[in-house]
C-alpha cells in the first residue's frame, strides 16, 4: 500500500477517501437520526442530471451536480410544504424526474459519454486534482455550518417542535440541513457514485449510533469509520481488482453486521 | 392579578374541520387549569394556539399582553412523550439546555446564564444528579422531569402540559402533582389531559374541552359539561380527599 502512494492517482484517491469520510460522517450523522434516509437518496439521484447537462453543455458534470443536487434540496424542503404533495411522494418524484433529466441530455450530448458509469458508481482512482480541490471547498462549508448551527440542528433534529416554540428558525434551518446533504452527495459522488452515495451517508453513522450516545461523539466515530472503510475499500479494491466504489460499500456493510451482531451479543450476555 | 393568557372566541380550522369551536378562556397569574376532554377534542390544538404554533381562523390569543409567537419564549411548553425518539443521542443536560435556545440566540453558544438556569431547572425536578444520563436509561417518570425541566429553563411565566401524566405511573403522580404545585407558586399553570382523574385537588379550575369549551370559573366540573364535553353519559366517581373536583352527587 505505501509503495503505492508515490503514484499521484493513488495519492488523490487516499484524500478523496478522507475528504468523504469528513462529510459523511458530520451529515451522515444528522440524516440518520432526524430519519432523512430517502430524502438523501431523491437528493443524489437527482443529480444525475447535472451530470448529464454538464456533459451536454461541455462543463464539469461535478458541477452540474452541485446545482442540481441543491435545486433538489431547495425543492424537496419547500414543495410539501407549499402543496398538497406528501414528503414521501415528492421525494420519489425528484429522485426519478432528475435521473431522467439526465439521460436525456446524455442522450443530447453529441458522441459517447466515456465516464458515465463513474459517476454512478464512483471512481475513487480517477478523481482529478480539480475535484479534490471542490471536495475540499464543500467539506469546509459543512464543518463551517455544522459548527455554526450545530445546538440548533441538534435541537431541530430531537424536537422540531419545541425547537420552534422557543424561537429557532426551524423552517430556515432544515432548507439549510437539506442543502448540506447536497453538498455531501457532490463530496461522495466521485468516491462511490450517485447510486451508492447513501450507503457511505448511513452506514458509518448507523454503526456509530449504536457504539455512542451522543452526537458529537456520533459524528467523530462515523468520520472515522468512513476513512477506515474507504481507505480499507480501496485498498481491497486495488488487490482483488474489483470496482472500488461497490467495494467501500460491501466493506462498510460487512462492518455494520459485525457490530450488529457485537451489541446484540453484548446485550445478550448483559441478560444472562 | 395580571392576565397571563386569554383566548377570546377563538375558532380554529383544520382542512374543513373545526377542531376549536368559539373558546375563550381566562388565565390568571398563579391559575393552576385543568382541561380535560376526550381524545380528538382538540385539547393539543388549544395549546398550540396558545404557543402560537397554530393560527386561529377567527378571535384573538393574546399571551401575557402579545401575540403568541412574541410570547412563546417566556411560555413553557412539555409536548407529550409519546413524540419522542427514546433512542436518540442525546443526554439529560443537553435537553434541559435545550430551553435556553431562545435566550442564547443563534451562531453562539450557551452563556454562563444559560447554563445556570438549566442547572436549576434540574435542580427543581430532582434531576440533577442524573445530568450526564442518556435519556432511555430514565424511567418515564424521570424522563417526564427532564421535559418539565427543559421548559423551566426558559424561565417561564406560563407552563403548559400535554398529558403529563400518561408516562409517569400511579405510584409516582402524588409526588408529580406536588412539584406541579410548587411550580404553580411562580407560574401559571395549565395542563390537559383525556383523563378524568388526572386533575387532583391541586388543581384549581377545571374546564372540559371537546370543540367546544365548558367551564364555569370555578373548581368543580358539572355532570351537564361532562356529559356535553363527552357526549355520552359520564358516571361521576369521585375518589375522596384527592380528587374534590366533581360535586357530591346522588349514587
Amino acid at each position: 500500500m505505501l509503495e503505492l502512494l508515490q503514484y499521484e492517482f493513488m495519492q488523490n484517491a487516499v484524500i478523496a477517501g478522507l475528504l468523504a469520510a469528513v462529510a459523511c460522517g458530520l451529515i451522515g450523522s444528522y440524516v440518520v437520526v432526524k430519519r432523512m434516509v430517502s430524502v438523501s437518496g431523491g437528493i443524489a439521484h437527482a443529480s444525475f442530471g447535472g451530470i448529464g447537462l454538464g456533459y451536454l453543455l461541455g462543463f464539469n458534470p461535478v458541477t452540474g451536480a452541485l446545482v442540481f443536487s441543491l435545486g433538489a434540496a431547495l425543492l424537496m424542503g419547500t414543495v410539501t410544504r407549499r402543496t398538497r404533495l406528501s414528503e414521501d411522494a415528492s421525494i420519489g418524484i425528484l429522485w426519478a424526474t432528475g435521473m431522467a433529466l439526465g439521460v436525456i441530455f446524455i442522450g443530447l450530448a453529441p458522441g459517447y459519454a466515456p465516464d458515465l458509469f463513474s459517476y454512478l458508481f464512483g471512481s475513487i482512482l480517477t478523481v482529478p486534482t480539480s475535484d479534490i480541490l471542490m471536495m475540499l471547498v464543500l467539506d469546509s462549508i459543512i464543518l463551517v455550518v455544522v459548527v455554526l448551527f450545530y445546538k440548533e440542528f441538534s435541537a431541530l433534529s430531537f424536537d422540531e417542535e419545541f425547537s420552534r416554540v422557543v424561537g429557532v428558525p426551524t423552517l430556515f434551518l432544515n432548507l439549510v440541513l437539506l442543502c448540506l446533504i447536497a453538498l455531501t452527495v457532490v463530496v461522495l459522488i466521485r468516491v462511490v457514485g450517485i447510486v451508492l452515495v447513501i450507503a457511505l451517508v448511513t452506514i458509518p453513522a448507523s454503526i456509530a449510533f449504536q457504539l455512542t450516545r451522543s452526537l458529537k461523539k456520533m459524528m467523530l466515530v462515523s468520520s472515522l469509520l468512513g476513512a477506515v472503510f474507504t481507505i480499507a475499500g480501496l485498498w481491497l479494491s486495488y488487490q482483488l481488482d474489483l470496482a472500488s466504489g461497490a467495494t467501500i460499500i460491501l466493506v462498510s456493510a460487512f462492518f455494520l453486521v459485525i457490530t450488529l451482531g457485537w451489541t446484540k451479543f453484548r446485550r445478550f450476555r448483559q441478560n444472562v | 392579578m395580571s392576565n397571563i393568557a386569554s383566548l377570546n372566541n377563538v375558532w380554529v380550522n383544520y382542512s374543513g374541520l373545526t377542531a376549536l369551536e368559539d373558546v375563550s378562556i381566562n388565565v390568571e397569574e398563579h391559575d393552576f387549569m385543568g382541561i380535560i376532554g376526550p381524545n380528538g377534542g382538540g385539547k393539543s390544538t388549544l395549546l398550540k394556539t396558545i404557543l402560537g404554533l397554530i393560527e386561529p381562523s377567527r378571535g384573538k390569543v393574546e399571551i401575557l399582553g402579545m401575540e403568541p409567537r412574541k410570547a412563546s419564549r417566556q411560555v413553557g411548553y412539555v409536548a407529550q412523550f409519546q413524540n419522542f425518539d427514546r433512542q436518540f443521542p442525546i443526554n439529560v443536560w443537553e435537553v434541559a439546555l435545550m430551553g435556553r435556545l431562545g435566550h442564547a440566540g443563534m451562531l453562539r453558544g450557551y452563556s454562563a446564564a444559560d447554563r445556570a438556569a438549566a442547572q436549576q431547572a434540574l435542580e427543581k425536578v430532582e434531576m440533577a444528579d442524573y445530568k450526564n444520563r442518556h435519556i432511555s436509561q430514565l424511567s418515564g417518570g424521570q424522563q417526564q422531569r427532564v421535559l418539565i425541566a427543559r421548559a423551566l429553563a426558559t424561565r417561564p411565566k406560563l407552563l403548559l402540559l400535554d398529558e403529563p401524566m400518561s408516562n409517569v405511573d400511579s405510584a409516582m403522580q402524588k409526588g408529580f402533582y406536588e412539584l406541579l404545585s410548587e411550580l404553580n407558586q411562580q407560574m401559571a399553570i395549565i395542563m390537559v389531559s383525556h383523563d378524568i382523574s388526572a386533575v387532583s385537588q391541586y388543581v384549581k379550575k377545571v374546564a372540559c374541552l371537546n370543540r367546544k369549551l365548558y367551564y364555569h370559573g370555578t373548581g368543580q366540573l358539572t355532570t351537564e359539561d361532562l356529559e356535553a364535553a363527552y357526549q355520552c353519559p359520564v358516571e361521576l366517581i369521585a375518589h375522596g380527599a384527592p380528587h374534590r373536583v366533581l360535586k357530591d352527587h346522588p349514587r
